[in-house]
């Protein structure tokens, strides 16, 4: 059993893939709202397994875990508060405050235009992610979408040119939504919501630049990353079959997610084991 | 009373003397590190940067130790891995850039042996490793005059995940040991 719990690809594959799928049917029936918490659930599985829930020492990683915690909150007052007009501006002031909080200690090793780029390339890139994707709360596959191709992106580039802790968590929400991307498949689709967006970007967006900043992944992956809200909005023709549009809204976003692997791949080669 | 006087200020004057502080010798002084891989073998590895300082009591059979080590120093042959250990999946060098020792009790025997307790902070851990010291040896540096040296081996272990760093366990070992060579200059 021991053997099972410590295996990578159970880790951050099986497990929230199975947990997210199994939540998002018993939620399903009780509406949208709860049942975007079944990604969110599948990647709390997998956390449990990779850290116990420990917090402590306070590093990057669980600032980031922290911070993906207050973010489902977030999230679900989002949704259930009628607070829209102001949501982008809440998202954007949130994503900065927790960017700051994440990349602070690195402020002393770097001076100049290193420590400016920093300061405002940093926050910027986790702000764009988390309020471009949120505005596809109502949208689900986009929604799923989007952070699939973020999961996946963020997850194989942390995992060859950084680290495999911060890989696996990113393939972990990869897997967790890639169960709702199969309801998407068999014609039962859950619609996302703040609940589920909001925490799963923030992570993500997070382990990216965290990636850069306290490992060794090249900075420019992350602008590649940042088209993949861009390419979720490219319009589809409307006639296309159900399942042929689904999978091509899927292949459409993967693609700067791929650029990413393939750049760090190209900078790294395959890591140490 | 001036007699007492006398004899307190002489025999203070003697222990200062016996007292000595060091510098540690970055370029002689490497702490190096044991740990099991996948099972198979032990992977070694060892740190290039370390400063601190030494006192060592000889009056009173005691002293003090105070290291820091540079986390991303660590160097295992292979740049790639070096990488990887200074990620935050092992010290997480970006944010915990300094490894440190600092002793709390230190005994030197009469065969110049010693033990050493004391606590070892890794990623803003510290928790209490003892250091078996197999014989202190000091001296006149032969190639620089004037210089007197004092060096020792010293060894012990501990679990990386009492430090919280717990990435690829069990696959990658647990228990660490830890050797450490040190030349030490008298102030």
């Amino acid at each position: 059993m021991d053997e099972l719990l410590n295996n990578p690809l159970f880790q951050s594959a099986l497990l929230p893939f199975v947990v997210s799928l199994v939540v998002a049917l018993v939620l399903r029936p009780h509406g949208w709202f709860w049942a975007g918490l079944s990604a969110v659930a599948g990647f709390a599985a997998s956390v449990y397994l990779l850290t116990d829930f420990r917090f402590f020492p306070l590093s990057s990683h669980r600032k980031i875990l922290l911070l993906g915690g207050g973010a489902v909150v977030l999230g679900m007052l989002l949704d259930l508060l009628p607070w829209r007009r102001m949501t982008a501006g809440l998202l954007l002031v949130a994503a900065v405050a927790a960017t700051l909080w994440i990349i602070w200690p690195r402020f002393r090793a770097f001076d100049g235009w290193q420590l400016w780029a920093l300061a405002i390339a940093g926050p910027a890139y986790v702000a764009w992610l988390v309020v471009s994707c949120e505005a596809l709360r109502k949208k689900s596959l986009q929604a799923d979408s989007v952070v699939f191709a973020l999961g996946l992106g963020t997850g194989v580039s942390a995992l060859l040119g950084a680290t495999a802790l911060y890989g696996q968590l990113g393939s972990a929400i990869a897997a967790a939504v890639g169960a709702r991307l199969f309801l998407q498949l068999i014609g039962k689709p859950v619609v996302a919501g703040s609940t589920m967006l909001v925490p799963l970007v923030v992570v993500l967006a997070l382990l990216g630049l965290g990636a850069v900043v306290y490992a060794k992944l090249p900075w420019y992956c992350l602008v590649s990353l940042a088209l993949v809200p861009v390419m979720a909005r490219l319009p589809l023709p409307v006639n296309m079959p159900r399942l042929l549009h689904i999978v091509v809204s899927v292949l459409v976003v993967l693609l700067p997610a791929a650029l990413a692997v393939f750049l760090t791949w190209r900078e790294s080669g395959a890591p140490p084991i | 009373m001036r007699k007492v006087c006398l004899a307190v200020a002489m025999m203070a004057s003697m222990s200062a003397q016996a007292a000595e502080n060091f510098t540690i010798d970055p370029f002689h002084t490497y702490p190096n590190f044991e740990i099991n891989h996948l099972g198979f073998s032990t992977m070694h590895g060892r740190f290039d940067k370390t400063e601190g300082k030494l006192n060592i009591d000889w009056a009173n059979n005691t002293g003090s130790v105070d290291i820091t080590i540079d986390a991303a120093s660590v160097s295992t042959g292979m740049k790639k891995r070096d990488d990887h250990l200074t990620s935050p999946d092992f010290l997480n060098a970006a944010e915990f850039p300094e490894i440190t020792y600092k002793s709390t009790k230190v005994t030197i025997n009469k065969d110049k042996t010693a033990k050493v307790e004391g606590n070892l902070t890794i990623m803003g851990v510290s928790k209490p490793v003892a250091l078996k010291v197999e014989s202190i040896n000091c001296g006149d540096h032969p190639m620089k005059k004037g210089t007197y040296v004092c060096g020792f081996d010293a060894e012990g272990k501990f679990k990386r995940s009492d430090f919280g760093v717990t990435y690829a366990l069990p696959a990658v070992g647990d228990e660490m040991k830890l050797h450490i060579e040190v030349e030490a200059v008298r102030n």
